[in-house]
């Protein structure tokens, strides 16, 4: 009996020790966030001194410091400046000259995604909410269309089922045009429907309509060319993921699969098909960016995976290695001032 | 649902029927163990995708294969915990070290800063739920009274799923507290998993080899342990039991055609986007139904005969194939399926642990269970990718028609089977 009478007052202080723990080590971090972590949710005002002169990149920053996952700037002619801050929080964003998109995440009963769709000088014009965790954000080069992948994921961790939802937004009105993969889908001419259709990685084209985007289906990637007006997708015999067209529109950047969960990025000239591999130092998963019409910026993640990645750059024909260019930062986006 | 302990005023039924409304301590603290783990693990599923993608940088493709890499080194573990479990005679050891391993991750997960890092807590969680739950199993079976085993299975999965409901909860409260400080959710998911492991530590009864006392060894009297040691020939005996291997079989058979509840999710997402906004709700909403019908299913299975209701669990499963396809609008189609699947759990799950420990002997309960299990498993994934290839080629809805057809013929071939091989009036 007396034993058993340990049992019970070993296992009362077992319940109080480790819920004492927990609830003290929530209170404590509740109490260093609400003096540190300050950082003012994301208005509607826009961020003083934004945009900045001259040709920039914008990037998530993912030094640890009081401004961690915030949006900051260097001017393209010194990335190796001390990059200005701004109040806005994003896990991916991209801006053009005259409007961006930035994803956050919501994380409320459900986590969701939300989508703030800016102006040139990062003021919310429309802050909208879509599902899943946000993967991939891209604005067209005349800040009309914005386009956003999220991708939600099955209900346990232990069955890995996942889906992509990618949206193309009308900045203007902030509507949604729908999932993308609700857009006619053709191959070689003919419809094509198929129940596993996922679509992701929108990157628009110069001419206001038209983008590419990667469209999977039977465990095939395809690349292929969307048009927003007639709300078209045709599938190309291309198997490339994630692409980016370089600012003349002749190039295209993309991921290319080298094993189950690595990729490198492959140039693609779309007029011969003629194609190089971009010279990275491990495998790269992320939507590429243009630096100018013969250089490609992209994230890294540091070897072994983390969220303290760099920005790098290569030239597009692999003539040279990629080197750093912007210390931690994540999901760059080159803002030209033409 | 109610749920009366033994020493509490029982119904008015008098005799023999009101040992069934009695559930023994031990099941009760087996619940609460896993309860309390459940809620510990669940918390992780609610925030691992969003902490593996944003803050580790895994990819949707590196997330699969993390996920096929737990799959397979579970079922290794399960199997070979069964058999130790039994030959220690010592099940209660046994499950204590596969909770205690998962435990013990919890903690670990605050140091792990890379996406690999995580991927290996994720699978030595994994193995410990793999060699926890056969032994667990044996235990709830040894407590129970034959009559009532459907019954005591289904309190325990009910508590159980309990804890997958109150998880992802917890999680986000602690999250609206702290938002984004995945840590601590990493130190209260902590603290659930030890009171589990400490609520079957300390307090569930053991079973140990021998109450004789250790210094008379060579007494055959003295050394004779309660229950005798797993040997060769026990495990030979276990293949060769008609009744055992017979319901393992027709278990394996029937969940070679049963379409996982991740792919009936992803088949209402399709049918409505906007379904994807609640997306975790429905495996709340699953669980809720689960746990309703636990009980007076696991009851009416201990009446009615056990593989009955086993049998028409998988009626109710093509029910939610029918529902799936079928052109009823979202709410009604997403309630019906989550309510017929919760039914098929309820019908499926301890019921076939209840079916299968009837059939067997105290000395190699485990092994069978996890037996029994891995048997499942390995059909389990028969099933998705049979229905990954099926749906990918030809499309969801003929997917589901062959998979129904399958099973509607799988049902018919065991329900004559099971009427020839069960008397009526003997209900095992």
């Amino acid at each position: 009996m007396s034993s058993a009478r340990a049992r019970l007052v070993t296992f009362a202080v077992v319940v109080v020790m480790a819920m004492g723990g927990a609830v003290g080590y929530v209170l404590m971090a509740a109490r260093g966030e609400s003096t540190a972590a300050l950082a003012p949710s994301p208005g509607t005002s826009a961020s003083p001194g934004f945009p900045p002169p001259g040709d920039f990149i914008a990037f998530r920053r993912t030094a640890v410091d009081a401004g961690y996952g915030t949006v900051g700037t260097v001017p393209v002619a010194d990335p190796a400046a001390a990059p200005a801050g701004s109040d806005l929080s994003c896990e991916r964003l991209h801006l053009s000259r005259t409007g961006g998109v930035c994803l956050q995440v919501d994380r409320a009963a459900v986590t969701t995604a939300r989508v703030l769709l800016l102006r040139g000088d990062l003021s919310v014009r429309h802050s909208l909410s879509t599902p899943g965790i946000p993967s991939r954000a891209r604005v067209s080069p005349d800040g009309r269309w914005a386009a956003t992948t999220t991708f939600v994921v099955g209900h346990s961790y232990a069955q890995g089922g996942f889906s992509t939802q990618t949206e193309i937004y009308d900045m203007e009105s902030g509507d949604s045009l729908g999932n993308v993969e609700t857009f006619a889908v053709s191959r070689r001419g003919r419809p094509y429907s198929a129940p596993d259709v996922n679509v992701w990685g929108v990157t628009f084209a110069g001419d206001g309509t038209s983008f590419y985007a990667t469209v999977m289906t039977g465990g095939t990637k395809y690349l292929a060319r969307g048009d927003i007006g007639t709300r078209s997708l045709v599938m190309l015999d291309v198997p490339a993921e994630c692409p980016s067209l370089s600012p003349d529109g002749r190039l295209l950047a993309y991921k290319s699969a080298t094993g189950p969960t690595t990729w490198e990025v492959r140039v693609r000239a779309l007029a011969d098909g003629s194609e190089a591999v971009v010279d990275a130092p491990r495998s790269v998963d992320d939507q590429i960016e243009w630096l100018d019409d013969d250089h490609v910026v992209f994230g890294l993640a540091p070897p072994g995976g983390g969220a303290r990645a760099d920005v790098w750059v290569a030239p597009a024909d692999g003539s040279a290695p990629a080197e750093v260019l912007i210390p931690a930062a994540w999901s760059p986006a080159v803002v030209r001032a033409g | 649902m109610y749920v009366s302990f033994r020493n509490l005023p029982v119904d008015r039924r008098a005799g023999s029927r009101s040992r069934r409304a009695a559930v023994p301590r031990t099941v009760v603290l087996l619940g609460l163990t896993s309860l309390f783990t459940d809620i510990s693990s669940e918390m992780l599923t609610a925030v691992l995708p969003v902490f593996l993608v944003l803050q580790l940088g895994l990819s949707p493709a590196q997330f699969g294969l993390v996920d096929g890499l737990y799959r397979g080194v579970a079922g290794v573990s399960t199997m070979a915990a069964g058999v130790l479990s039994d030959w220690l005679r010592r099940p209660k050891l046994v499950a204590s070290v596969g909770y205690g391993l998962s435990a013990v991750t919890r903690p670990m997960l605050l140091l792990a800063s890379t996406a690999v890092g995580v991927a290996g807590l994720i699978s030595v969680d994994r193995v410990g739920k793999g060699i926890r739950t056969a032994p667990r199993d044996a235990m709830i079976a040894t407590a129970s009274h034959p009559s009532d085993l459907g019954y005591n299975f289904g309190v325990h999965r009910a508590l159980d799923t309990i804890g997958a409901m109150l998880g992802p909860l917890v999680a986000f409260g602690v999250l609206m507290l702290v938002p984004g400080q995945f840590d601590a959710v990493f130190v209260v998911s902590a603290a659930f998993g030890f009171v589990g492991l400490a609520v079957l530590v300390l307090l569930v009864p053991g079973h140990p080899p021998s109450a004789a006392p250790r210094a008379a060894p060579t007494a055959a009297t003295a050394a004779a342990p309660s229950r005798p040691r797993l040997t060769r020939t026990d495990l030979t005996a276990l293949l060769h039991s008609r009744a055992f291997v017979r319901r393992v079989g027709l278990a394996g058979l029937l969940t070679v055609f049963t379409v996982s509840d991740a792919f009936v999710f992803l088949a209402l997402l399709d049918r409505d986007e906007n379904l994807a906004r609640v997306f975790p709700l429905l495996a709340v909403g699953l669980a809720l139904a689960y746990t309703v019908f636990a009980v007076p299913v696991g009851r009416v299975a201990d009446r009615w005969g056990r593989m009955r209701v086993y049998l028409a669990g998988h009626v109710a499963l093509l029910g939610v194939y029918a529902v799936v396809v079928g052109s009823l609008g979202t709410v009604a189609t997403a309630v019906v399926a989550l309510l017929l699947m919760g039914l098929y759990y309820a019908a499926t799950d301890g019921v076939l642990a209840a079916a299968v420990s009837a059939t067997l002997p105290e000395v190699s309960r485990a092994s069978g269970l996890s037996l029994a299990r891995t048997v499942v498993a390995v059909a389990a994934f028969v099933s998705s990718v049979g229905f990954g290839l099926l749906s990918g080629r030809w499309g969801a809805d003929l997917a589901y028609l062959l998979m129904g057809l399958g099973l509607a013929v799988a049902v018919g071939a065991a329900v004559t089977l099971v009427r020839r091989s069960t008397p009526p009036a003997v209900l095992p």
